[in-house]
């Protein structure tokens, strides 16, 4: 069958078939014919192979009769049966046989229905069962099953059978094949459908132009119905200035010639023109002569417009192709110039007469010949070529640059190509000029000493960075463009930076110093200053990024020291006073129990008053250790000597769970310092770090030679030691594995008072009295602490060259001589003044009390002979000092013994005390004055 | 296949209608159709298109009817114009037969 689009070839396979149709339904009849026939008695003789028997109706025995049943059952062209009550079958002839293909002793005696296929049976078996019952015969069509499982339609003529009696004995049954006859149909009722489903207006005509069959598509093209169609000339269908065709159409259609899609326009019902194809083919009749046309009709009037739309479009692409701004030529594969647009032909400078149906090479367009072979490759290859870059030369002889593009178009004829070339020779200028500047400004970005990033304000990421910005946080350039701001600081800063970012005014302005952190960790301080660019449409924040971590620490260090200088100054003027006041406290207490005897009990209380004095008078050496203002005797002293004979002690002292070290470098460098101070700056710290080790651990003291550089290199030991100056110390370090502290705690510990200990348990001066020493003694202290990971000490003292001092200058012998010779005492404490003076006096001394210095000059005047001067540091008037130089010229055997609450510019440079001077530090006892006024004045000189 | 009929005639292309009849001798039923036949042909007006015809006894030849499928007599085979059509009988009925051969009633 052939498609819907185009007519349909069917007429002469339906010919055929119903040919063969016409012939099975004619022997079907012939043969019922021959049956009446007989029955009616109208025949005289039966022919077969063998001859013609006379049939004499006078004489028909039963046995003749019989024997012409067989012949006729035999040779008829129906299968004949027969089946007994019971439906078995009881006689098949050969026919039947072979329509069913089993054999006839096959069927004997089976069930007449296991012959019928399945879906059929049940109404096969109810009208074998109407007949047994009334009689007479019927004709269905009926499928039946071959022996090999193939349907056989069957158009069956039964009729019941009655024996002698009357009563009903079978059927009998003659079976006709009309499977082919059934297909044919099928056939017929296909090419039907088709040809009314067909979307192509499908009818016929007679010869004079009647029309006999209309489809629906003719409906759907022309708008009549078939019921008005069919009958109706198709002159109606003709406009009149077509309606000539149709003589030639019929003229052509007689003389049996089809007539092949032949264009015409038509007339709708509606009266709309349309344009349609058309095929006619002669239609021929039973009799073979041509009886009318089959019309096939197709509605081209879209197809019109389409073709008339794309000869406009191409007109117009022809038009637009000359005016186009760009450069645009077709070739063909030759390489001949086949048109070239305006712009085409002002591009290199001809007329388009000069270019056409030559060849580029012709031309010398290729300013560089070896560029064309490269562009044909491609070509070749990948079928089209985008923006090849090449330069091409003028007609005047200029050289352009330009990128080339080369598409194949279907111009219908051989193949072609459209080049197009664009102009790039002022980009490529000012390209260059671009490139050239940004690489200067580039350089100024990446080589600025200066860290400096750009960042994108909405998402916070890093879009570039600096080298000095990729050195000073231990990332790459790369690794940094891949972060965003967040990345860079500690957790806790995020959501206040971003916060801080998003409230920031555009424009410049700084920012203020924010905590950074670098790839390794560690935090820095960075001063940021900002300022708006934008790049490529993106938004951005330059950030100019300065390191002022050092800056900042040293800040902090000078608050914290300036802190520590206040505190100093009040306890140092308070100390002062309470010096006095203990001094009197002690010496009175001491006198008082001279008075009472042995066994008095009320020594006991005197005893008290005294201790309590005593621990008054440790706890206000301790202030003025703090404040720096106590008088400390220096010696040039191996600190490992020191630091060792402390430790000896303290293993025996600190506790059985706590590991004390000392880890001396070899050719340890001596310092300056007072033993006794040194060695209670490490009992201190060797206490400090005992009570954050409550479950043991260890402490390792250690002692090495460091330099302190203006340059320091490493970062560690940058950090390490900050803040002291440069040059040479012996680094005493002292690490414990103790539970660590807080920074908030770390900043504090040195704060006179400050502790950490329950109440009771420290007096909170312990470190106050080791920073006091070390700053006293010329030094820096640090301290380096985490929670949990312990404590670090670092103590610088500068080294010095002398050698080891010998021994201690104010070990001189001490005469055990008798209490003799003249005191003269000056004063300003009425309580002190008194307590001396009748402290020495007891002991045998004369003493000249003087409340001043001016009185003093006056006693002197009087007495000759002063053996001693023990004098006052800070007085009204004159000082001891100023005092002791005034009298030393009239007195030159006079010696001198300062006493002071704290040590004075007068006596002490910076706290340490002028060697060969002689100095009593307030509070004392009756007898360390005694003892010290003894040995002053038994000093050997 | 069944010979093609007009092969021993000749001629027969030219002709509209060609009949064969046949017969058992003179049996009554084949008699009755040869008179039948007769009696329809003579009804034709003369400006018809000719018509030949034959009549075959099967008794004398019994294979010519074998060939062209006719089991009894009489039987009348129309031969020309195709299909071939059979009638079986006397003829009696002239309606259904004039209508089985095609001629004008």
């Amino acid at each position: 069958m052939s498609e819907s689009g185009s007519p349909p070839e069917a007429p002469g396979e339906v010919e055929s078939l119903r040919g063969m149709i016409e012939t099975l339904e004619r022997e079907l009849a012939e043969s019922r014919a021959a049956n009446r026939a007989l029955a009616s008695g109208q025949v005289d003789a039966i022919v077969d192979g063998s001859g013609a028997f006379l049939l004499d109706q006078a004489q028909t025995a039963l046995q003749e009769s019989e024997e012409l049943f067989r012949t006729i059952v035999t040779t008829a062209d129906e299968g004949i049966w027969t089946v007994d009550s019971r439906m078995a079958i009881t006689f098949a002839n050969e026919r039947l046989a072979s329509m069913s293909g089993y054999r006839v002793e096959e069927m004997l005696g089976r069930g007449a229905d296991e012959f019928i296929r399945g879906d059929a049976r049940d109404g096969v078996r109810e009208r074998f069962s109407r007949l047994a019952q009334e009689g007479g015969s019927q004709r269905h069509d009926v499928p039946c099953l071959r022996k090999d499982g193939t349907v056989l339609w069957a158009s069956v003529a039964t009729s019941a059978l009655f024996g002698p009696a009357g009563g009903f004995s079978g059927l009998l049954g003659m079976v006709t094949d009309i499977t082919d006859r059934r297909s044919v149909e099928a056939a017929r009722s296909r090419v039907a459908a088709i040809v009314e489903s067909s979307d192509d207006a499908i009818f016929s005509k007679s010869l004079d132009g009647t029309i006999l069959t209309w489809n629906a598509g003719a409906e759907a093209l022309y708008g009549y119905t078939p019921a008005e169609a069919i009958g109706m000339s198709v002159v109606s269908l003709f406009p009149p200035d077509k309606a000539c065709e149709l003589p030639k159409i019929l003229e052509s259609i007689q003389s049996g010639h089809p007539v092949r899609h032949l264009e015409s326009d038509r007339r709708r019902k509606d009266g709309r023109m349309i344009t349609i194809s058309l095929t006619i083919s002669p239609l021929k009749g039973e009799d073979g002569l041509i009886s009318g046309a089959s019309v096939v009709a197709r509605d081209v009037t879209e197809r019109h417009r389409h073709e008339e739309e794309l000869r406009r479009s191409e007109e117009r692409f022809r038009a637009i192709f000359q005016v186009s701004p760009a450069n645009i030529a077709i070739g063909s594969s030759s390489d001949l110039i086949q048109n070239a647009n305006d712009r085409y032909c002002q591009f290199f400078g001809y007329e388009r007469e000069e270019m056409i149906g030559r060849t580029a090479r012709e031309l010398g367009l290729w300013a560089n010949a070896a560029d064309r072979a490269p562009m044909i490759e491609i070509l070749r290859t990948q079928g089209r070529v985008q923006s090849f870059a090449s330069s091409f030369r003028r007609k005047n002889g200029e050289v352009r640059d330009g990128l080339m593009t080369v598409e194949p178009i279907d111009l219908g004829t051989e193949p072609m190509f459209l080049f197009m070339i664009e102009d790039i020779t002022e980009r490529k200028a000012a390209d260059k000029l671009l490139r050239e500047s940004e690489e200067r400004y580039r350089l100024l970005f990446d080589e600025s000493p200066m860290p400096l990033w750009s960042y994108d304000q909405s998402t916070l990421e890093i879009v570039t960075a600096n080298q000095a910005a990729a050195d000073q946080y231990g990332y790459t350039k790369d690794e940094l463009t891949s972060m965003t701001l967040d990345d860079i600081r500690p957790a806790s800063e995020i959501e206040r930076a971003r916060k801080a970012i998003r409230a920031s005014a555009a424009g410049r302005q700084f920012a203020g110093v924010w905590k950074h952190k670098r790839k390794d960790g560690s935090l820095l301080d960075v001063e940021i200053h900002l300022g708006d660019v934008q790049i490529a449409g993106r938004k951005l924040r330059l950030s100019m990024l300065n390191d002022v971590t050092g800056k900042r620490s040293l800040e902090e260090q000078l608050r914290q020291a300036q802190k520590m200088e206040a505190v100093g100054q009040l306890a140092g003027g308070v100390a002062h006073d309470f010096n006095n006041l203990l001094t009197a406290i002690l010496g009175y207490s001491e006198l008082l129990d001279r008075r009472f005897d042995t066994g008095d009990p009320a020594r006991a209380d005197v005893a008290e008053i005294k201790r309590a004095g005593e621990r008054a008078t440790v706890l206000t050496r301790q202030l003025l250790a703090f404040s720096r203002k106590q008088v400390l005797v220096p010696e040039v002293l191996d600190l490992g000597e020191t630091v060792g004979g402390v430790l000896r002690l303290l293993e025996r002292l600190i506790g059985e769970n706590i590991t004390l070290t000392l880890d001396l470098a070899p050719d340890l460098g001596r310092v300056e310092a007072d033993p006794g101070q040194m060695e209670q700056v490490v009992m201190n710290l060797a206490v400090n770090a005992r009570d954050a080790m409550p479950m043991g651990g260890k402490i390792s003291f250690e002692l090495s030679n460091v330099e302190v550089s203006n340059v320091e290199l490493d970062e560690g030991r940058r950090r390490d030691h900050l803040g002291v100056p440069p040059g040479l110390y012996v680094l005493l370090s002292v690490t414990d594995t103790g539970t660590g502290m807080a920074p908030e705690t770390r900043d504090r510990i040195f704060e006179p008072f400050f502790t950490t200990k329950e109440v009771g348990r420290g007096t909170g001066l312990g470190l106050s009295t080791v920073h006091g020493i070390v700053n006293q003694s010329g030094g820096s202290i640090s301290v380096t602490s985490a929670l949990g990971r312990g404590t670090k000490f670092r103590i610088y003292l500068p080294r010095v060259a002398r050698p080891v001092s010998g021994s201690h200058p104010s070990s001189g012998k001490i005469a055990k001589l008798k209490a003799c010779g003249t005191i003269l005492l000056v004063e300003d404490d009425e309580q002190l003044r008194r307590l001396a003076n009748q402290v020495l006096s007891h002991s045998g001394y004369d003493v000249l009390v003087a409340q001043h210095a001016e009185q003093a000059r006056g006693l002197a005047r009087t007495h000759r002979k002063i053996d001693l001067l023990l004098t006052d540091v800070v007085m009204p008037g004159s000082s001891g000092p100023e005092l002791a130089l005034s009298l030393a010229a009239e007195h030159p055997g006079m010696r001198v013994l300062y006493m002071s609450g704290y040590t004075d510019d007068a006596i002490v440079q910076h706290g340490v005390l002028t060697p060969g001077i002689q100095f009593l530090q307030k509070p004392f006892t009756p007898n360390g004055l005694l003892h010290r006024i003894r040995h002053v004045l038994n000093l050997v000189l | 296949m069944r010979k093609e009929p007009a092969a021993a005639d000749g001629g027969t292309r030219k002709t509209k209608l060609v009949l064969r009849l046949y017969v058992a001798g003179s049996g009554p039923n084949s008699a009755a159709a040869l008179s039948n036949l007769r009696d329809l042909l003579a009804v034709r007006s003369g400006d018809e298109d000719p018509v030949e015809f034959e009549v075959v006894n099967v008794l004398r030849e019994a294979a010519r009817a074998f060939e062209d499928s006719v089991i009894v007599s009489p039987t009348l085979v129309r031969l020309h114009p195709l299909p071939v059509v059979r009638i079986v009988g006397t003829l009696c009925d002239h309606e259904a037969v004039r209508l089985a051969l095609g001629l004008p009633k």
